[in-house]
């Protein structure tokens, strides 16, 4: 009775040893895809580059008020390089565009040359940067925005000496190339976080730089 | 002899009248010197157009309007000020006066304020109003004691932004 007994639990252990080691191999297989999901790095928050961030922008063309037009566009680049949470999101040098809003040369009674000028964008990456805000770093009480402006004088020599003050003129305002200006960033720009241990300007695997 | 007195008479008191005034446009200058300029409503930009006092064209006017409008937007006396809320963009301004106009573009920008100056020049038969752009250091320094345009030389939309309620 003993023995038949042994021999029906003998059949029936390997009989269930297939199934044990099937549902341990499963549970192998999801721990390794649990602790691999685990493993991926999450995505970077992307860089926000905030609207109204001031940059500094050179101009690359000769302009003034006597040798420019409304609507003429000029060539700008981007003079120092932009970062955001320590990371460079534009670099110094990207190219852009900017535009003439308004010109008009010195005339006489001692009218000053005017210029107005706006920077539209600067390109990256096959993308436009938007701008706006362009403002002149004036020195002291020089503009670049007007000539000299000989209005006073001309009114004094024609109440002084008669209609000679009419033939004064005023001055014009030139932009040589290389001049700073500061400008704004239009709208928010999200820009990828460069991956982790790889520094911004560091060659890549394939030869191509990080922005 | 009776004219020739009182004209002394009169000659004589007048540094004294000007003495006892100066405090209060001294007063008057202190409080101008803190002029605040108020920022522009949200999602709009501004230009604060200004003429300094001075004898020079001091009985002309120097009516700003929009290039191709017949009304216009104010009119400066010497030593006043107005300013124009506008919607971001490219704007052109005009001035004009018997023998010739002055046009001005501004690129107006979303929360920021421009200064625009006026000025009468020489002309021929009578003066000449030329506007240029400016700046709010300018204002500051050159406009001294500035005050606010009577509110029937303004536009209705200009009113409404100087003179609320």
């Amino acid at each position: 009775m003993l023995s038949v007994a042994l021999a029906l639990l003998a059949q029936a252990v390997p009989a269930d040893a297939p199934e044990v080691i099937a549902d341990e191999a499963l549970a192998a297989e999801a721990l390794s895809e649990a602790v691999s999901v685990e493993a991926a790095p999450e995505p970077a928050p992307a860089l926000l580059l905030p609207k109204t961030t001031p940059l500094t922008i050179v101009i690359d063309a000769e302009l003034g008020s006597k040798i420019s037009a409304a609507g003429q566009k000029f060539p700008i680049r981007l003079a120092r390089p932009v970062e955001v949470d320590g990371v460079e999101a534009l670099p110094a040098g990207i190219s852009g565009e900017g535009e003439v809003v308004h010109a008009k040369k010195a005339g006489l009674a001692g009218a000053a040359g005017e210029l107005v000028l706006a920077a539209r964008y600067l390109e990256h990456d096959g993308r436009r940067i938007e701008l706006r805000s362009f403002r002149f770093f004036d020195a002291g009480d020089e503009t670049l925005s007007k000539g000299q402006d000989n209005t006073g004088v001309s009114n004094v020599t024609t109440a002084l000496a008669g209609p000679i003050g009419f033939l004064i003129g005023g001055g014009n305002t030139n932009v040589l190339p290389g001049t700073l200006a500061s400008a704004k960033t239009r709208n928010d720009e999200t820009f990828e976080r460069p991956a982790q241990g790889i520094p911004a300007g560091q060659p890549l695997s394939n030869g191509e730089e990080m922005p | 002899m009776k004219k020739l007195l009182t004209a002394a008479v009169l000659a004589a008191a007048s540094p004294l009248v000007l003495s006892v005034a100066a405090p209060a446009a001294m007063a008057e200058d202190k409080a101008d010197a803190q002029l605040e300029i108020p920022a522009p409503p949200p999602g709009k930009g501004q230009v604060l157009f200004y003429r300094t006092g001075g004898l020079s064209g001091a009985a002309l006017g120097c009516a700003v309007f929009d290039v191709g409008a017949e009304d216009k937007l104010s009119s400066l006396g010497a030593g006043k000020y107005f300013v124009l809320v506008s919607d971001p963009g490219p704007r052109s301004f005009t001035v004009k006066s018997l023998e010739t106009k002055d046009a001005l573009t501004l690129e107006i920008e979303e929360g920021e304020t421009q200064f625009v100056r006026c000025k009468i020049k020489t002309g021929f038969m009578s003066g000449r109003a030329d506007i240029a752009p400016s700046t709010e250091k300018e204002f500051r320094e050159k406009h001294k004691n500035p005050k606010m345009v009577d509110a029937e030389d303004m536009s209705e939309a200009v009113r409404q932004t100087n003179y609320p309620g």
